[in-house]
């Protein structure tokens, strides 16, 4: 039993060592048994390479973006935790417009979730559902805002360039720059 | 904390001895904050401009 999983070990092994050295070697056109010949596009590179001169200051201006975004979310969410459930929700929304799939916005539909489910006497500020029906017309007006790129149709799942396409639109407006590297 | 709508001061904000309460100190706490959401968005700006210089490298 261990001699069969070992070859298909050794053989998947094998297999990745070739399709390495065909994606490597653009010129490498493996013909198909009928013929037809195959032709191995290049790896794109999606993370931009290991330099320790880019990689410490762009950790180090991270670290400061992400610190502020972090008080700022601090200050909006302890004035909201005053105001009544319409001016939350009302604020919450103009927020998430606002930023655009960021991920702050994120958190602060994980605090919208949490006050919906906890139990501190707070009335709370939308149901679950709510908050499901909030997040097409953002991805809807986003759509509108931005470039006409299609939107995942109906309820149903995304195809995969559907979601490419989407998560490289939102890629490209939170971090403006790195889509150079797609 | 007061749990509704209210116009008055009193809130903590960030830190337990930052409570504006006076007019002149929730105006100077704003300003403060503008300031730091402008901040941010220029460190936001040098991080894409950086990306930016070190893909055409």
């Amino acid at each position: 039993m261990t001699e069969v999983f070992r070859s298909a070990l050794h053989r998947s092994a094998e297999h990745v060592v070739q399709d390495d050295n065909a994606s490597c070697n653009k010129l490498e056109t493996p013909s198909l048994s009928d013929g037809s010949r195959l032709v191995v596009a290049p790896r794109k590179r999606i993370v931009p390479p290991f330099i320790l001169a880019h990689d410490l200051p762009r950790g180090i201006f991270y670290m400061f973006q992400a610190t502020i975004t972090y008080a700022l979310m601090l200050a909006v969410m302890s004035v909201l935790s005053s105001c009544s459930p319409l001016v939350q929700t009302l604020t919450l929304l103009f927020c998430v417009g606002h930023s655009k799939l960021d991920t702050s916005s994120l958190s602060l539909w994980v605090w919208v979730l949490e006050r919906s489910f906890s139990e501190d006497g707070l009335p709370p500020l939308i149901t679950s559902s709510e908050v499901l029906s909030f997040v097409y017309p953002q991805l809807f007006l986003l759509h509108k805002l931005g470039d006409s790129r299609p939107l995942p149709r109906g309820p149903g799942k995304p195809t995969q360039t559907e979601e490419k396409k989407l998560f490289e639109l939102a890629h490209a407006v939170s971090h403006p720059g790195f889509d150079r590297y797609f | 904390m007061i749990p509704y709508l209210h116009t008055s001061g009193g809130d903590n904000l960030l830190f337990e001895s930052w409570t504006p309460l006076s007019p002149d100190a929730i105006a100077g706490a704003s300003v403060i904050l503008f300031f730091l959401a402008i901040l941010e968005r220029l460190v936001n700006g040098v991080r894409g401009r950086l990306e930016g210089y070190w893909s055409l490298k």
